[in-house]
């Protein structure tokens, strides 16, 4: 375990950057306690202080995981953002998106979210943003990258990818053994 | 189904190593009857059987053989699969049987095979190659390859395979016109020709085009290999010296044979040599500026020493020379150096061509031996060494140079002593940082002293220096000594501060604060564009006034043009209340200001009591004055009355026009006070013009 270098860092806010934009500052400086990245088996862990030390007792090749992973670094020096960062990303992303009801259960198979399944966009959603999904009622259920911008997506036809998806809560289960 | 029983040879593969060949004998014992079992182990070098297999000869039907390989085939047995074949002849049998069939084929050879075809063809209805009434281009019947051509001519469809290629063309001769042709003029049956004997042949040519044609390429020559870097060549010219070193015999004798062939006497032999030594002298001191020159001047010149040296031991009773280099290539330089006008003209040529050939030869042997050479990795050790060959031979020259040296010589060995040292500094400096070599003499030491670390390297400060000298490479210019250490004390401030240790608050605080720059470096840099891009496009707003120029054909230039008001589409309402203002005159006071008689006879009777009706000019002044009073006041009041009541043109009855027009005549006022008014009146006009007149006398009077 170790904190991030300049580098790493850097990945890591550009990632963020695109689905939350400025608010990473949220995250960083926190009123109710000093949060921070730590690296660990190539994975990115928000962890806060207090439970830091605790981790720090614990032997690298004992150590699974520990705070939320944010996501991990692959080979090639590339960050993916899991699924288990949703929940710091979904309170502070500034482009989201609404699904029909019908579309709901396909994305969280896995499946690009086609225009027909399309609920609501934020207004000028650029193309290839990072979006967060939401159902109709509001709980996030994933994030992914606007294939459209807004107004594309008014203009397109019914069968066309609006939405690429990148995490949905679904992998829970399909993926449970890769999330750590 | 036949049931004949036929021997047959029946081979079989994949046996396990521990079955024998009375198991085989049972095995195959149900289909027919075993005479023969050979089993043949394959034993790789260590003893394990690597393959099994067996030979039975069986006598069975064929019913039964059949049953025997669908069964038996692909079967386990111990653990293994079998496979069961015919077997292929005992290969003693098959060399028999070979030599057998090759006799018999000497005894007959081809004809045998043309007799079967035209038996054949016969079947087929085709009578000594014809056949009556065919179009050319049908097929023979159960002969595909053959076909009819023209004449009715049956002939053979080739495949043509040209020499060392595998491409294979089918040649189908009823599609070409002219490859036969019928011989009308031999059609009497004693000039009968076999088929044999027409045969054209072509004598080959042996030029080349023809022979390219048949496919007679000619061997490539091997490409000359072209010389590439100049380390490479300084490295050949360091081999080429000690090659030629060794090759010295090699090329002198070629020299020496020139000689024995051209000249005998002693005096000529000298003379050529000398001659020949000049012109090299002379080809080479032309061709210096190239490395070749170079080159050739240090193996020519050295080969003509040797050369040289050689003739003289010959013939020593002239000049007493020892083989020695040095001695012999200066004193002879002295010799030459004396007699050079001498020889003619034609001895001199064919010396030139004789030059030419040796230099030619050396290098050739050079090339030979360079792409080797190249490729060795020399280091500095062995090159200083070959240098310092190099360079003794140099200074043996140079010290006696002083004697009796022409300039060119001297300055041929000067180049090359440049050359060398040159060549030699170069090396020294690539492989090692360290500093030149000035004198050959410290060699031994310097060699230790490269390996020393130098003293301003040592310590920390002294890596960095290290780390910070080799930044620039090998250049001279860059070399660090000791002022260019960093102080210590800077040094030591730096590690003191590294060494601080942070508690870890202040650790994570410190984390939290580089986190922030680089977020702020990651996002406001996006600001920073879209600030910029708001800039840009306040300039890209801006225009140019004096570049506009109005287009009429632009749609937005509309704008500039100046509309003319179209009249409005008023409402009838609107319109309608407009109209009546218009119509509106000005109010008039309606103070009446006279009596108006409405009825006729009133108007009458009223001047019936005067009957003397006075037109006076006096009452006329009066009358057109009432008279537009009167008519507005009827405009007034009766406008409606006046639009509806058309103004007919004849008078009616009741007509307002009868009645008021007389009034018109009559006199309104009383006589009697009208005269006593415009009495009055008068009296009054009187006294005032009398007023004014008196005035204006008084004026005139008052002016004179």
């Amino acid at each position: 375990m170790r904190p991030l270098t300049e580098e790493e860092t850097r990945l890591l806010f550009e990632k963020l950057a695109k689905y939350i934009g400025e608010n990473i500052k949220l995250l960083v400086e926190r009123p109710d306690g000093t949060y921070c990245f730590r690296l660990h088996k190539d994975r990115v862990y928000y962890v806060s202080e207090k439970i830091l030390k605790l981790a720090t007792n614990i032997s690298r090749d004992k150590l699974v995981s520990l705070g939320t992973c944010f996501g991990k670094f692959t080979k090639t020096l590339k960050f993916r953002l899991h699924i288990t960062a949703l929940d710091y990303l979904a309170p502070y992303a500034k482009y989201k998106v609404w699904v029909k009801p019908g579309t709901e259960q396909s994305f969280l198979y896995g499946n690009h979210v086609l225009k027909s399944g399309l609920g609501r966009i934020t207004e000028s959603t650029a193309q290839y943003q990072g979006v967060v999904v939401y159902s109709m009622a509001d709980i996030p259920l994933g994030f992914g990258v606007a294939a459209k911008s807004t107004q594309d997506c008014r203009r397109v036809d019914p069968m066309a990818i609006v939405v690429f998806h990148q995490a949905d809560v679904g992998e829970y289960i399909r993926n449970e053994d890769t999330l750590t | 189904m036949e049931t004949t029983k036929s021997l047959k040879r029946l081979f079989i593969g994949g046996l396990h190593h521990t079955v024998s060949e009375s198991e085989i004998k049972e095995r195959f014992g149900t289909f027919g009857a075993v005479t023969d079992v050979d089993i043949v182990f394959k034993k790789d070098s260590e003893g394990n059987p690597v393959k099994t297999f067996g030979y039975v000869n069986i006598s069975a039907s064929e019913t039964e053989l059949k049953r025997c390989m669908s069964i038996l085939n692909k079967s386990k047995w111990k653990g293994e699969t079998l496979q069961i074949e015919f077997a292929k002849e005992c290969f003693l049998h098959k060399l028999a049987q070979e030599r057998q069939d090759a006799d018999k084929n000497k005894h007959k050879p081809q004809v045998d095979g043309i007799a079967k075809v035209v038996e054949s063809l016969k079947k087929a209805g085709v009578e000594n190659f014809k056949i009556r009434s065919a179009v050319p281009g049908t097929e023979v019947p159960e002969h595909t390859d053959w076909i009819v051509s023209k004449f009715g001519r049956v002939l053979p469809i080739l495949h043509l395979r040209q020499k060392d290629q595998k491409k294979i063309l089918k040649y189908d001769p009823s599609k070409y016109c002219h490859n036969i042709k019928k011989l009308d003029h031999l059609s009497n049956w004693e000039i009968k020709t076999p088929v044999a004997n027409l045969t054209w042949y072509l004598e080959e040519q042996d030029d080349e085009m023809s022979k390219k044609r048949r496919g007679d390429f000619p061997a490539p020559t091997q490409p000359v290999k072209r010389k590439k870097l100049l380390v490479n060549k300084y490295n050949m010219e360091n081999s080429s010296d000690s090659d030629s070193n060794s090759e010295q015999n090699e090329m002198s004798t070629t020299p020496v044979e020139h000689n024995d062939k051209r000249t005998s006497n002693k005096d000529e032999l000298i003379s050529a040599t000398r001659n020949k030594f000049t012109l090299s002298k002379s080809t080479c001191a032309d061709s210096m500026n190239q490395n070749f020159g170079r080159q050739a001047t240090v193996a020519s010149s050295k080969s003509n020493t040797w050369s040289k040296a050689q003739v003289a031991y010959s013939d020593s009773e002239e000049l007493e020379l020892i083989i020695a280099k040095d001695k012999s290539k200066i004193k002879e330089l002295s010799q030459t150096d004396e007699k050079p006008k001498d020889m003619p003209l034609e001895v001199r040529q064919k010396e030139t061509e004789m030059q030419k050939k040796l230099i030619q030869g050396a290098l050739s042997n050079l090339d030979s031996q360079k792409p080797d050479k190249g490729k060795h990795v020399i280091f500095d050790f062995e090159e200083q060494n070959e240098n310092k060959a190099l360079f003794e031979d140099i200074r043996g020259s140079s010290k006696t140079k002083d004697e009796n040296l022409s300039a060119e010589a001297g300055e041929e060995n000067k180049e090359k002593w440049h050359v060398a040292k040159a060549f030699e500094s170069r090396t020294v400096g690539k492989l090692f940082d360290s500093e030149e070599e000035d004198n050959e003499g410290d060699s031994d030491e310097d060699h230790d002293g490269r390996f020393k670390i130098k003293p301003q390297f040592e310590g920390k400060a002294g890596q960095k220096l290290l780390s910070l000298q080799s930044r620039f490479g090998t250049d001279e210019r860059f070399r660090m000594d000791e002022r260019f250490l960093e102080s210590e004390e800077e040094n030591a401030e730096e590690s003191v501060a590294v060494k601080s240790q942070y508690s870890e608050d202040e650790e994570l605080a410190e984390e939290k604060r580089r986190a922030m720059n680089i977020l702020n470096r990651v996002i406001p840099v996006s600001d920073g564009k879209t600030e910029i891009r708001r800039e840009q496009a306040k300039f890209k707003n801006f225009r140019d006034a004096s570049a506009l120029h109005y287009d009429p054909t632009r749609e937005d230039h509309t704008v500039f043009e100046n509309k003319v008001e179209e009249a409005k589409k008023e409402s009838k309402a609107e319109s309608r209340k407009r109209r009546e203002e218009a119509e509106k005159l000005p109010e008039v006071s309606k103070e009446i200001y006279h009596d108006v008689n409405m009825g006729l006879k009133e108007m009458f009777s009223s001047t019936a009591k005067e009957k003397k009706v006075v037109w006076d000019t006096e009452d006329d002044s009066q009358h057109p004055k009432i008279l537009e009073a009167d008519w507005s006041m009827d405009n007034k009041h009766e406008v409606t009355l006046l639009e509806k009541k058309v103004n007919l043109f004849f008078f009616f009855k009741d007509d307002q026009r009868l009645k008021d027009g007389p009034e018109l005549f009559c006199r309104s006022i009383n006589l009697q006070d009208e005269r006593s008014n415009w009495e009055e009146k008068r009296t009054l006009l009187i006294e005032e013009y009398r007023k004014k007149h008196k005035e204006a006398k008084r004026k005139i009077n008052a002016k004179r």
